[in-house]
């Protein structure tokens, strides 16, 4: 009965109505209030009122970063649980975000993207992709859960080591205190510069994976059948690498790394796609996107000075969950 | 000196004492010995004199002991003493070793005096243990805690008439600036790294009321350093802002002043640079960031008929 065509698309409009609703609640709350229909008439006023500068300029930069944000975070993890079919694998925790925060932090305090402002992102990709050529590497592909978390583990704490060195060091006073920036991920205080930065390297990141549909719902049945079903392993593997390193990698140049989302999402959705990994990449891209803008706006109304992270809310959720998760596999792997 | 005589002292004690018994010899051994450790600990304290090799290990103390003391008196100073962002007095500060506040580089320069600020440090409690004289100067939020801290440094230096002579400068530069204020007093907002700006209750707060501003901060009900949404420094349309021109290498906590908002909705607002320096400590130059924003106001809010 789960799985179904028409079910799929029900889910799927529930999620972009939900996308629809966090994301006018993302506009809606901050420390100003401005009434809905001030709000609407803000959006597309292009008068100097001080109302939509702060719906255009300051808000409107933060849901947009969110909902594309939350959306290559979601996508990703569901991409790479297919692809390795191993329940715990996301971007967070496999070390693709922390190794793009290094390769962000690394383009920022020399200075390059004072310089040249798209070296932000492609400095994050580029860090993004060693970090998941390493653990790939270390793990190989037909990884035990074991092998893969412990490889995600060490190459998360060594980029997330090297980071707060590279902070340390820089010459700047306030370069240590923004190592809970990058460790943890905010949204506050983003401008339409990071979106724009960042929206095209994330909009083709998720476009590369959401290609994979097909190919991981054949790996469900191995590598071999997919092989002789026509799946192209090498391409399905670059495609992966490239689409996740990509959307992850800008995002997290822009917003830090992010943890949790990308482990949740998929799996709170995937007893509503009857487990097919296919029909969970759209769904983890949209519930990616509703948890991160929910969870930035309860961030918001938690502390108004930008103090609490995004990080540490979504590790709240995370956590817990990765906890349980941990538990029930103890009873289905042991 | 002190040392020496006190020494010679024991010797002569230990050579008297010799024909007595093996456990008596022991016992006074072990008393000279100890009044020699005490009087070698404590020979800085007891030296009666003005203080010669006097080592700051603050900032703020720093530019109070360079303006009050003989710079031949000066053995070293703190390292951000060094930096124009942090220090008035940088230039005059690099003719002195840099010092780290460490306990063990600060006794390198065996210093009569060390003078920092009320921090609370660990290094405080060790140094005096050890038998050093330190003398701690409370951070001023005010005019009159900065003419205190002048009164307390130069009275441990022994520079009375020096300390005065400062005081009297600094009350008539801020006589100045006070006459010339005016009736009219615009509303300016402090917009710093990462958004912080200060309200009541701090020496900034106080200088932008002398110079004839209102601090938005203040008027928001904001006491001491916070974080200021921009949103709410955009609702509430001040008519000047004053935003650092501390020159850091980049971080993210510079990105925040230039934010579009920003650069959009204040780009016809006069702003000033906040050369923090003047006033991150307190000492007789906020009476020149007082005279630097009285300029500011009369160039960009000069009210008609008003000379």
């Amino acid at each position: 009965m789960f799985g179904s065509d028409r079910q799929f698309k029900t889910l799927i409009a529930i999620l972009v109505a939900l996308t629809a609703l966090a994301f006018g609640l993302s506009l809606y709350v901050g420390p100003v209030a401005i009434d809905v229909i001030t709000l609407i008439r803000s959006l597309f006023s292009g008068d100097e009122l001080s109302s939509s500068i702060i719906v255009q300029e300051i808000r409107l930069p933060r849901a947009l970063l969110g909902m594309l944000v939350g959306a290559a975070l979601g996508a990703s993890g569901a991409a790479l649980q297919g692809y390795v079919r191993n329940p715990l694998a996301e971007p967070g925790l496999i070390g693709v975000s922390a190794s793009a925060a290094l390769g962000a932090v690394l383009v920022i305090y020399s200075g390059l993207s004072a310089l040249f402002a798209l070296a932000l992102p492609i400095g994050g990709i580029i860090g993004g992709c060693i970090g998941v050529g390493v653990m790939l590497l270390v793990a190989g592909r037909k990884s035990s859960t074991l092998t893969l978390i412990l490889a995600g583990v060490a190459v998360t704490s060594f980029a997330g080591a090297l980071t707060s060195l590279a902070l340390n060091l820089a010459p700047n006073p306030f370069a240590a205190l923004e190592i809970v920036f990058w460790l943890l991920g905010s949204l506050a205080n983003r401008s339409l510069e990071h979106f724009w930065l960042a929206a095209p390297f994330i909009v083709v990141g998720l476009a590369l994976v959401l290609t994979l549909g097909k190919a991981l719902d054949a790996l469900t049945l191995g590598e071999d059948t997919a092989s002789t079903l026509g799946v192209n392993l090498k391409s399905v593997r670059i495609c992966l690498v490239f689409g996740v390193t990509s959307a992850v990698g800008a995002a997290t140049a822009v917003s830090g790394a992010i943890g949790f989302v990308g482990l949740v999402v998929p799996h709170v959705l995937r007893p509503f796609v009857g487990n097919r990994p296919g029909l969970l990449l759209p769904a983890s891209a949209l519930g990616g996107a509703v948890l991160l803008l929910v969870s930035d706006v309860i961030v918001r109304l938690v502390s108004f000075g930008g103090e609490l992270k995004l990080g540490v809310f979504t590790a709240f959720v995370g956590a817990p969950f990765f906890l349980w998760l941990v538990l029930r596999m103890r009873g289905q792997y042991l | 000196m002190q040392r020496a005589t006190n020494m010679k002292h024991a010797t002569i004690v230990h050579g008297y004492l010799s024909p007595l018994t093996s456990f008596n010899r022991f016992v006074l051994l072990a008393c000279c010995t100890f009044l020699l450790a005490v009087s070698i600990a404590f020979a800085p304290i007891l030296k009666a004199d003005k203080p010669e090799r006097i080592v700051s290990m603050n900032v703020c103390t720093d530019q109070l002991l360079m303006l009050i003391a003989d710079h031949s008196r000066i053995s070293s100073v703190s390292h951000l003493a060094h930096q124009s962002e942090n220090s008035a007095m940088w230039e005059s500060a690099r003719k002195f070793p840099a010092n780290h506040g460490m306990a063990e580089e600060i006794t390198s320069y065996r210093p009569d005096l060390i003078i920092t600020s009320k921090f609370n440090r660990p290094q405080v409690s060790l140094l005096r243990k050890i038998g050093y004289s330190v003398l701690e100067i409370p951070i001023a939020e005010t005019f009159s805690e900065i003419r205190a801290n002048i009164r307390t440094v130069a009275e441990a230096v022994g520079e009375t008439e020096r300390g005065e002579q400062l005081i009297a400068e600094f009350d008539e530069a801020i006589k100045t600036s006070r006459n010339q204020r005016d009736r009219y007093t615009p509303l300016i907002a402090l917009y710093f790294e990462n958004g912080f700006t200060f309200g009541s209750n701090t020496l900034i707060s106080e200088i932008i009321d002398q110079a004839g501003f209102r601090n938005l901060a203040t008027e928001l009900g904001i006491s001491g350093g916070t974080r200021l949404p921009l949103e709410i420094l955009v609702t509430h349309r001040p008519e000047a802002l004053m935003i650092t021109n501390r020159n850091y290498s980049p971080a993210l906590a510079n990105e925040l002043p230039n934010h579009p908002a920003i650069r959009l909705y204040f780009s016809e607002v006069p702003k000033i640079g906040s050369n923090s320096n003047l006033w991150i400590c307190g000492t007789p130059f906020a009476a020149e960031a007082i005279a630097r924003l009285v300029k500011f106001r009369k160039t960009f809010f000069a009210t008609p008929g008003d000379s």
